[in-house]
């Protein structure tokens, strides 16, 4: 146990004298020493407020330092959305704080109310003060709020306390949504059997619940219990064992455009982690499974299942999306061997590396249904340059992309622009004419 | 220059205030304590740009300087230009002094963009008003008995005193280490 000694000098290290105290002491002083050389009952007068300031404020010294607390309501914010944060300072001294500046750094996509300027708030002895903080979480992605800091101020701020600094936490802001409705066209979905059930009345086993009989409905549905109970026939109703696989691949090879958050303008990666939400949410409404792969380098992938835990997991799978440049990656074929045959592939991609459309062709080469979704922001624009040429080349470069887009269609790969609800209607309906139609040397 | 407008944009209303006082604080104790003779327009409108730096600065040892300045000008008055030191000037200029130093500790402490409780300036001036009140209490006291004691200061008067000043000095100064 160290001595008592030691703890009170420990003690009083946490508080340190400011200007302000060498300045009251020096001129405290040489007015009293002048009133008393020169026999001057005026001087004193004039230092008189001064030294009771002094006096008043060091009769009481505070010796502990003031307790921080940041904590943030877990409300998990959606783009756009809210959040809060609770900063808390607390004074466990004998002696009340003139005032605590607290400071907050965050995110600069977590957008609080005066969020960027310091708080001064004053705290009772004993007492802790609240200071909130609110405002919008303008992107996606985990965003960090703190470290907090705050320092004390007291006796008549002659004295200060040592800064207080907490960690910093981690806030999780999902991806919002973009408005996307799809065709129930699907390619390979209808009449197999699977795992998990589509929400679509059928002729499934899975029990749906008893309805009144019907004309068309088979004689062997009738569930002639609740018939006899009912005298009425009923059948039991089933949902229909749809089961597509949805497998949404990410290109993240390069990224472009500026990003704004949920205001502003829109990059690549944003565009792709709104629709992949979006569409991931789709068709997990409609009991489809649903899976993500990465094209680029860490490759990470998600396991297709369905159902909200499986959306769930995927805005979180989404929150770790990165452009990840990399110098050799697989080519389609290589990709194809992990995805199911029937399986419905939507390659989000900004179609700016010579790889993704290589990639794109591999796939539907090796018989994949793939439509791609171009994410690159129509407003994207070169780079400024010193010379006339640059201009020129955007254009040059834009018609080569339009050139690959076209040749990439003559290949069976419908390229669309997201445009949110209803973009893939047109080339899900193609997607699925084709795969009814015969195909000869298709992998599977 | 980008980077002053910024942060001139960002000033907040309390910390200007509290800037503010300290302006007005040192000007009127500097205005006080300037001998009759020399006051002028002139001289008035010279105090305004010393009493404005420890404002713009609060937080420097110019604070120290217009507080010495306040106190030497006193001194010349009432010693050689031989003003007489009525009591109510004196506790005036001694109220400046102490709202120049108090505004001053409190502004250097205080970020000019922060955002301040209304409780804190509550709490500041009730302060202010408290100590300036006690201060007028020393005054009356001060002014009420200083003539009985005589005009004359005996050796052992002035040791005592002296005696207190460095002890006081000192009390301070161990505790400020």
């Amino acid at each position: 146990m160290p001595p008592a000694d030691a703890v009170q000098a420990v003690e009083e290290e946490q508080w340190v004298p400011t200007r302000a105290f060498g300045r009251a002491v020096l001129i405290c002083g040489l007015v009293l020493l002048i009133a008393v050389l020169l026999g001057r009952a005026d001087l004193v007068v004039l230092a008189a407020p001064l030294a009771l300031s002094v006096a008043f404020g060091l009769g009481r010294r505070p010796s502990g330092t003031p307790g921080l607390r940041l904590s943030t309501v877990e409300t998990l914010p959606v783009e756009g959305g809210d959040m809060g944060a609770t900063v808390e300072v607390e004074n466990r001294d004998r002696v009340g704080y003139d005032l605590t500046v607290l400071q907050v750094q965050h995110s600069p996509w977590l957008k609080l109310a005066d969020g960027d300027r310091p708080h001064a708030t004053s705290v009772a002895r004993g007492m802790a003060t609240a200071v909130e903080l609110s405002g919008p979480a303008i992107r996606w992605g985990r965003q960090t709020l703190g470290p907090a800091s705050a320092y004390a101020v007291a006796a008549d701020g002659l004295l200060r306390s040592k800064a207080v600094v907490t960690g910093a936490l981690g806030v999780r802001v999902y991806p919002m949504t973009d408005p996307f409705e799809a065709d129930e066209a699907m390619p390979r979905a209808a009449g197999l059997v699977g795992q998990h059930r589509s929400r679509r009345p059928g002729q499934g086993g899975e029990l749906a619940g008893v309805r009144q009989f019907a004309p068309g409905d088979r004689l062997r549905r009738i569930d002639w219990r609740v018939s006899l109970r009912t005298e009425r026939l009923h059948v039991a109703a089933t949902l229909s064992d749809r089961d597509a696989e949805v497998v949404i691949l990410i290109d993240l090879l390069a990224d472009a455009g500026r990003s704004e958050g949920i205001t502003g303008a829109a990059s690549v990666l944003d565009r792709a982690v709104r629709a992949s939400a979006a569409i991931a949410e789709h068709y997990l409404h409609l009991g489809d499974r649903v899976s993500l792969i990465e094209y680029g380098a860490f490759a990470r992938k998600l396991r297709p299942a369905s159902g909200r835990r499986q959306y769930l997991t995927v805005l979180e799978w989404l929150l770790d999306v990165d452009p990840s440049p990399v110098a050799r990656e697989r080519a389609g074929a290589q990709l194809a061997a992990g995805i199911s045959a029937d399986a419905l592939v939507v390659v989000l991609t900004p179609l700016l590396d010579a790889r993704s459309a290589g990639m794109l062709a591999g796939l539907a080469r090796a018989g994949r249904f793939v439509v791609a979704v171009d994410t690159l922001p129509p407003e994207v624009e070169p780079p400024k340059a010193s010379s006339n040429f640059g201009d020129v080349a955007f254009r040059l470069w834009r018609l080569e992309r339009e050139n690959t887009i076209g040749q990439l269609r003559e290949h069976g790969v419908p390229v669309v622009a997201w445009a949110g609800a209803g973009s893939l209607d047109a080339v899900l309906r193609d997607v699925a004419r084709m795969a009814t139609a015969p195909k000869v040397g298709a992998r599977r | 220059m980008t980077a002053w407008v910024n942060r001139l944009a960002r000033v907040t209303a309390v910390p200007l205030v509290l800037r503010g006082i300290v302006f007005a604080a040192a000007w009127l104790g500097l205005w006080l304590a300037v001998p009759s003779p020399v006051a002028s327009l002139r001289v008035a409108l010279l105090l305004v740009v010393v009493a404005l730096v420890p404002a713009l600065i609060p937080g420097t040892r110019v604070v120290d300087g217009v507080m010495l300045a306040i106190v030497a000008l006193w001194v010349v008055s009432t010693l050689m230009v031989g003003q007489a030191a009525e009591p109510v000037h004196t506790f005036m200029t001694g109220a400046a002094l102490y709202l120049t130093h108090s505004a001053a500790a409190f502004a250097a402490v205080l970020p000019y963009d922060s955002v301040v409780d209304a409780q804190v300036v509550v709490r500041w001036a009730a302060r202010s008003v408290f100590v300036l009140a006690a201060a007028g209490v020393v005054t009356a006291v001060v002014v009420l008995f200083a003539p009985m004691a005589g005009q004359t200061t005996s050796v052992v008067a002035l040791f005592a005193g002296l005696g207190i000043v460095v002890a006081l000095i000192a009390l301070l100064a161990r505790r400020r280490g």
